[in-house]
């Protein structure tokens, strides 16, 4: 967990964990430490060689090694222990596969049906399935310990975001399944995969200081409303020519959408502490 | 004197309304009762010490941590127990699963340890033969000790607990006294109640909170001397009277200036708050 990089274990506690002589709670919680901190385990390490005695210099090196070849297992160990927490919520792993499964269920509808409103039909509602993902890991009942989440070390700060992280690139990669199965255009494909990231992207970012869900529907109705326009101003739409005619230029398009998402990543890990409590209320 | 929780102007406003106005207090150690009425801004000052909202203007301090900044924040955390009044737990999981989810977020990851935790904390709110069961076969006050025993992970130095006793039958409450008290030894526990007599019980000290505004800080024994000279019974409610209410015994019992001649009797504390609560809403 990176929630725990900037705190570090006392001294005092350090030493009592080092001499055995730790409450078992404490031990508990120095442990859950160390797993993330190098710094408290060199710490640790040369605490443990300031009480032996005789070959100390050796068993310090030794723990050095030791923590040296460690530090993968333990970086594994971490990435582990985030993916079980972002899974442990039963709700939310329900409603990205919801979404998943409505953005899969679109793409197929769209591609057989072969209609002139499919194109903008895809457009207006795909980039928002990894939105929707996102602002479910905002809800207050996407953690099983409810309101009492929000006071604990680790649901309280990153957990939620890294939960909607994991569900909106589910999401995204749902999508990027079906539409190679369909199988859309390289041109369809990024034409609503991009939005969608930046989207995305932004209701993170943004979220920093607003309201994710209400944040998320200003920009869903910002983006169903350019579709819709575009649509209007264009019926029947040939694809290609629709295509050419949506971005004049596709490639800075997409250079936009990833800028944003980028940006927009920047900001979130800038402000990553910045809100006491992530959730919507 | 514990300083575990400094207040000093702490303001929050939702739009217009101003829930929590101005309120300045230091203490801590024991259990700490607060008290109000419906509205009177208890649950938005328990969510301000449990570091869930941060007040719109004044300072605020925790265990010495300044719970404004993001590294201070955690440091209370790692030390904070929190029962909101509605904990809106995933009713999916096994009582046991939960508090041992929360023992996750709680930051204790060495397993045995964190089970043992689990299994204490559930045995001393009496759940330990229920704690296979899914929350959603549970009752509702059953719910409330799930809750509860998750707020008791890692005897946090620091509880806040938003009415803690709701939902429990009597048995029950007295089990809440003997766990709250005990933990009051070791921690400051803060907790919100609508009842008087869980104040007298166990509290070593009472706050009372009216619209937003802290207008009492004392003991249970002061707040109920408050009344005293005050209250009378009769078998009719007088029109002087600012409150008058019909007891079990068939008689009414008043509280305000009594008249000439009039029973005086005992103040409770129940009639301590209801005169000071009374009080601040007649305009003098």
């Amino acid at each position: 967990m990176t929630t725990i990089d900037r705190w570090h274990v006392p001294a005092d506690e350090l030493g009592r964990y080092a001499s055995g002589a730790a409450r078992s709670f404490e031990i508990a919680s120095v442990e859950a430490h160390l797993v993330a901190c190098a710094s408290c385990c060199a710490a640790l390490a040369v605490a443990r060689a300031s009480m032996t005695t005789g070959d100390s210099a050796s068993d310090a090196s030794w723990s050095r090694i030791v923590d040296r070849i460690d530090q993968p297992r333990r970086v594994l160990r971490m990435a582990t222990s985030a993916l079980q927490l972002c899974l442990a919520s039963p709700p939310l792993v329900a409603a990205t596969l919801g979404l998943a499964s409505i953005l899969l269920v679109l793409i197929g509808i769209l591609t057989v049906v072969d209609a002139p409103q499919s194109l903008p039909v895809l457009l207006a509602l795909a980039p928002l399935a990894p939105v929707a993902g996102a602002v479910c890991a905002f809800r207050p009942e996407a953690d099983p310990a409810g309101a009492m989440a929000p006071a604990t070390p680790l649901a309280a700060g990153r957990l939620p975001f890294l939960r909607a992280m994991v569900a909106s690139v589910v999401t995204l990669v749902a999508g990027l399944a079906a539409s190679a199965v369909a199988p859309l255009s390289a041109e369809v494909l990024l034409l609503w995969l991009l939005p969608g990231l930046a989207l995305t992207a932004t209701v993170l970012a943004l979220g920093t200081w607003f309201n994710p869900t209400n944040l998320a529907l200003v920009l869903a109705g910002g983006w169903v409303a350019l579709i819709v326009s575009w649509w209007t101003r264009h019926r029947p739409v040939p694809e290609q020519a629709a295509l050419a005619d949506f971005a004049t230029d596709p490639r800075a398009v997409r250079l936009a959408c990833i800028a944003i998402a980028v940006i927009a990543a920047a900001i979130c890990h800038l402000r990553r502490d910045a809100r006491p409590n992530w959730r919507s209320q | 004197m514990n300083h575990d929780l400094e207040l000093s102007g702490v303001e929050k406003r939702f739009g217009g309304t101003t829930a929590v106005d101005s309120i300045d207090w230091t203490g801590g150690g024991g259990v700490i009762g607060l008290l109000g009425a419906n509205g009177a801004g208890k649950t938005t000052l328990l969510k301000m010490l449990a570091t869930v909202l941060v007040p719109d203007s004044g300072n605020l301090r925790l265990l010495g941590h300044d719970p404004a900044r993001a590294d201070q924040r955690l440091a209370i955390r790692r030390q904070l127990g929190y029962l909101p009044q509605q904990a809106g737990l995933y009713r999916g999981f096994t009582a046991f699963d939960l508090v041992d989810y929360v023992a996750v977020l709680k930051e204790i990851s060495h397993r045995s340890t964190r089970r043992d935790e689990v299994r204490r904390v559930l045995h001393d709110v009496g759940l330990e033969a229920d704690m296979h069961r899914r929350i959603r076969t549970l009752s509702g006050g059953m719910q409330r000790r799930v809750a509860l025993a998750a707020a008791l992970l890692g005897r946090p130095a620091l509880l806040v607990l938003d009415e803690p006793a709701a939902g429990l039958d009597p048995d029950q409450r007295l089990r809440l006294r003997t766990v709250l008290s005990h933990a009051g030894t070791a921690s400051t526990v803060f907790l919100s109640t609508h009842h008087t007599e869980e104040v007298a019980a166990f509290c070593r000290q009472v706050l009372v909170l009216d619209r937003g505004r802290l207008v009492f800080d004392g003991t249970p024994s002061l707040l109920a001397a408050t009344a005293s000279g005050r209250v009378w019974v009769d078998d009719q409610p007088h029109p002087a009277a600012l409150r008058s209410w019909l007891t079990s015994h068939g008689e009414v019992r008043s509280i305000g200036t009594p008249p000439s001649g009039a029973q005086l009797v005992e103040p409770t504390l129940d009639d301590g708050y209801l005169l000071l609560t009374s009080e601040i809403g007649t305009p003098s």
